[in-house]
């Protein structure tokens, strides 16, 4: 099993990602050959549609092609929804095959937000 | 230890999942080798907290601990639990199916079934009074829910898909079921609970899938991934379950097993990996029912 490392999706306070390239940059940084991922978006309040289906893209793309994990941790309701709308914009024979997005949180409030919203 | 039961949860569906995790996490983190559970303050306890109490109690009975109960005078609480049968579940051994039916009719003008503890070995004597309990308990709810047809029928799909998970798969001592139908909110809150070795060690047990996490194991099971040898069809039966309560009757659906879980309804579906520390050794669905006459819900679109 290969190490996993935390990576802080934003480092600023209450954050809007909105672009593509942001999603891109984030993977770029990234060296999958030696380890698994944690993203972590605790700061981050908002992502647009844009910034959410390149997110998604690239994510599946580099799992796929590094035999990787990348983990989403701390996602806000907003951010879990976002994501989810996108996946279901995928091509039509990934869909079929159904991917569940995983989601974990470091703070239990968070989970408990997480399980009072459903 | 003691762990205090709220007074009353609210309707909503994540709140006493929420309070199950947060209670396991203490538990798992003091590991004591006393536990009471504290009713004597509780007026209204969700099914969801019933079964996995008893769950987790035989858990801790079966590892060598001491749980009671603790109610205080609580009138309430001693009354409904007397008519549940809590702690140990409905008496059911040497009745006959008839006998049963006959026993069990007073729940027909109740909200809630009695507390199921039902066998899950695969010998001739325990299929049978496991079908034949089962079979009871579908009569209480065609008498409670008032509904037939299409609906009904996908009650009954329901609880014996999940209850034959557990004994298939689960190797837990028994399986529990408890339900509780809210007319005036026209929903049924199902709760199938074992507290066997998960759904992780199943699949590695099987040896016909290695899941490396538990997020995995869970993943596959919804997927229907089968852990038998002869058929690549037959999956843990919930695949078509949860897209028959979620898609088919826009109800919820939740599984929770070694340190993850699973949520969905009607929009969404989703895989939460939970921390080491909320690990839940068995495994507990948790279920929303909608009881309305649906006449757009066709029950054979979901079975396989």
């Amino acid at each position: 099993m290969k190490p996993t490392k935390k990576i802080l999706v934003s480092n600023k306070e209450k954050n809007f990602l909105v672009s593509r390239e942001a999603a891109s940059t984030l993977f770029n940084e990234l060296n999958f050959s030696d380890s698994d991922f944690e993203l972590d978006f605790s700061n981050v309040e908002f992502i647009s549609r844009s910034y959410a289906d390149q997110f998604y893209k690239l994510k599946d793309d580099l799992e796929k092609r590094f035999n990787t994990k990348i983990h989403i941790i701390n996602a806000s309701e907003e951010v879990i929804n976002m994501l989810h709308v996108v996946s279901k914009t995928q091509n039509l024979n990934e869909r079929n095959f159904e991917k569940i997005p995983v989601y974990r949180f470091s703070k239990m409030d968070n989970l408990s937000d997480y399980l009072f919203s459903i | 230890m003691e762990i205090k039961i709220p007074n009353r949860f609210s309707d909503n569906f994540g709140e006493p999942l929420n309070y199950i995790i947060k209670q396991l996490i203490i538990i798992n983190q003091e590991n004591p080798t006393k536990l009471i559970f504290d009713f004597s303050g509780s007026k209204f306890i969700s099914p969801f907290i019933i079964g996995s109490i008893i769950a987790v109690t035989n858990h801790l009975r079966r590892k060598g601990k001491t749980v009671s109960f603790k109610v205080d005078g609580n009138s309430n609480v001693t009354n409904y639990f007397e008519t549940i049968c809590f702690p140990n579940g409905y008496n059911f051994e040497g009745l006959s199916s008839a006998e049963m039916n006959a026993k069990l009719e007073e729940y027909g003008l109740k909200t809630f079934i009695p507390l199921v503890l039902f066998p899950t070995g695969a010998n001739q004597a325990e299929s049978t009074l496991r079908e034949n309990v089962l079979s009871a308990i579908n009569s209480i709810l065609k008498k409670q829910l008032k509904l037939e047809g299409s609906i009904l029928e996908a009650v009954y799909y329901l609880i014996d898909e999940l209850t034959n998970n557990i004994s298939d798969h689960s190797s837990s001592e028994k399986g529990i079921l408890f339900a509780q139908f809210y007319p005036t909110k026209n929903y049924m809150d199902i709760c199938i609970i074992d507290y066997g070795k998960g759904i992780r060690q199943t699949y590695l047990d099987s040896g016909k899938a290695n899941p490396s996490t538990d997020e995995e194991a869970i993943e596959f099971a919804i997927k229907g991934k089968s852990t038998k040898d002869q058929s690549i069809s037959r999956g843990f039966g919930i695949s078509t379950s949860r897209n028959m309560i979620t898609d088919g009757l826009k109800g919820k659906f939740f599984i929770y097993s070694g340190n993850a879980l699973f949520y969905q309804n009607s929009e969404k579906q989703e895989i939460i990996s939970l921390p080491q520390e909320a690990n839940y050794q068995g495994c507990m669905i948790a279920l929303r029912v909608p009881i309305l006459p649906n006449s757009q819900f066709n029950f054979y679109k979901y079975t396989q």
